[in-house]
């Protein structure tokens, strides 16, 4: 489980924040004592820091800054101003990615994932009985028989194997397509799981995708 | 000046000048002096006042003349005292220290109302970074405890939120200063944020999204354009119909602009209100009758766009469609390598 730092002044946010990323699978730890907070951040061993600019004593983006000297932990700013010239600021400090508050829960979530996939070289292929899910080349294989998807084929796919032996409601999906950009509605979801379905057909994985009537589909 | 009012002017020294010519003709009559001396003295001394009189117009005119010159150019006209020379006549150069003097009170006062105006302003900005906290907080509370309930208020947060962002971008419209730095811009990157951000309100309506596929870039501040279209997103979602609505984005690249053109098939806006639509406080019959609305988001909008160089218009059919498009000039599509 990768573990997240979290420096924020703000108490009740930074409980709610806790509380909220341990619910979405993270191990977090929380800076109390904000006095020597550049050598405490430099000692504590985590995956990834998100870090307020706006904390007691010193300068959000001079802690980066000296951080970096020493450490190459992902380090996503957090800042309540929304100017472009905070932003840029922020990634010369060297700060990774920067978000601002009021964030919405699933963009913060979706680009700490990003962040952590990308310092932690998580493999863009999934794996599934025989077949293997080729994110980078949207296609799924079957031995040496190679199946091109269509990019939301290739996300409905994605997130019904990362949600293996869960029933995904329909509407989980389509948020999670909406989140990953792909603006589709009820009628092109329908579509896209036949189109699926008949494509892993052809391969003949008939059982792939079970639906489960009233409630959404499933992959066991 | 004209000769007529200088003179008018002069009168009482006029005068002054004649009855002493008379006394001393009178004088110069009893000493028996010639007449033809008398009559003589008497030209040399009208002669030499009509030559001050002269200089003395001369002067003023020049001097008068200069600075209703100035005031009929000058586009800042308070500013008209630094412009004016040393008069060479002590009521010009009173004037001026005068002049001086007012300016400069008047100068201080305005000054006053200025540093007040930036106060507030900067007192705006900080208290919607203060209260971004909170309603981040409210936010992670409500994922944390979701629920049906959680998730009404939520909906009410995300209101509150926006007209936070309102506030605090009417403020930095209204200021001079440069708030925003002009960067290459990837329209769809800021049209996707756009509608992710709404999605809920889109998937619940059964709003059907269209967006084009290709890749431009504009130079714009994605900040203060994705709060603009995000205005214009909001706008097709209230006024959207509740059948078979959609929203179609779209993007045009010209040799001398790029246009982007959001359409929807809402209740449209009436004829007669369209040219109104972008004044500030202005509620059209559809802003009365279906929602409370501020007047403030296209009036923001309009603001906005025209401060990053672009420029806005609506065309709309009432009960068809409603087709907002943002003109990206060239100028500012290529001014940045």
């Amino acid at each position: 489980m990768e573990k997240i730092l979290i420096v924020e002044d703000e108490e009740k946010l930074r409980d709610e924040l806790k509380q909220f990323l341990q619910n979405n699978g993270y191990n977090v730890v929380v800076l109390e004592d904000f006095n020597d907070t550049i050598s405490y951040i430099k000692k504590i061993d985590v995956d990834l820091i998100l870090l307020d600019i706006n904390i007691p004593n010193i300068n959000g983006e001079i802690v980066c800054k000296e951080v970096r000297k020493e450490k190459s932990t992902p380090i996503i700013m957090v800042t309540s101003r929304n100017t472009e010239i905070d932003e840029l600021l922020s990634i010369n400090y060297g700060a990774d990615d920067f978000i601002t508050k009021p964030y919405n829960t699933q963009i913060l979530l979706a680009r700490i994932d990003r962040l952590l996939k990308r310092s932690c070289n998580i493999s863009d292929k999934v794996a599934y009985k025989d077949l293997i899910l080729d994110m980078s080349s949207s296609s799924i294989k079957k031995r040496d028989i190679v199946v091109p998807l269509s990019r939301n084929e290739l996300k409905i796919f994605y997130f019904l194997l990362l949600n293996k032996g869960k029933i995904v409601s329909r509407e989980s999906l389509i948020n999670y397509l909406w989140d990953n950009d792909e603006f589709v509605d009820d009628n092109t979801l329908t579509v896209n799981i036949n189109r699926l379905r008949n494509k892993l057909f052809s391969i003949e994985e008939e059982e792939v995708i079970i639906t489960k009537r009233g409630q959404g589909y499933i992959v066991l | 000046m004209k000769v007529e009012n200088f003179l008018r002017d002069k009168v009482f020294s006029m005068i002054i000048v004649f009855l002493g010519i008379l006394i001393l003709s009178c004088i110069l009559l009893l000493v028996q002096l010639n007449i033809y001396y008398i009559l003589f003295i008497i030209i040399i001394v009208i002669f030499l006042y009509i030559l001050i009189l002269l200089y003395d117009y001369s002067k003023r005119n020049a001097f008068y003349k200069n600075v209703s010159k100035l005031l009929f150019e000058m586009d800042k006209k308070y500013l008209i005292q630094e412009l004016l020379k040393d008069s060479n006549f002590l009521e010009g150069n009173l004037l001026l220290e005068y002049m001086y003097d007012i300016n400069k009170t008047y100068i201080e006062h305005l000054n006053e109302y200025k540093f007040a105006n930036e106060e507030f302003k900067e007192y705006i900005e900080l208290w919607c970074h203060e209260i971004k906290t909170p309603i981040a907080t409210s936010k992670l509370i409500i994922d944390n405890n979701n629920s049906k309930v959680s998730q009404d208020i939520l909906e009410e947060v995300d209101k509150i939120e926006n007209y936070v962002l309102q506030v605090l971008y009417y403020a930095r419209s209204e200021n001079v200063e440069k708030d925003y730095i002009i960067t290459k811009v990837h329209l769809k990157e800021v049209i996707n944020n756009v509608i992710r951000n709404n999605k809920k309100d889109l998937i619940n309506k059964k709003i059907k999204i269209r967006i084009f596929e290709n890749d431009v870039i504009v130079n714009s501040d994605d900040k203060w354009l994705e709060y603009i279209i995000n205005q214009i997103i909001l706008n097709s979602i209230k006024y959207s119909k509740e059948e078979n609505a959609f929203i179609e984005i779209s993007v045009k690249e010209n040799t001398n602009n790029c246009i982007l053109e959001i359409l929807d098939n809402g209740i449209g806006i009436k004829d007669v209100e369209l040219k109104d639509v972008f004044n500030k406080g202005f509620t059209g019959t559809n802003g009365r009758k279906k929602y409370v609305s501020t007047g403030m988001g296209l009036y923001l909008v309009k603001k906005l766009c025209n401060k990053l160089g672009a420029d806005v218009e609506i065309v709309s059919k009432e009960n068809v469609e409603t087709k907002v498009f943002i003109v990206f000039p060239n100028s500012s599509m290529h001014n940045i390598n």
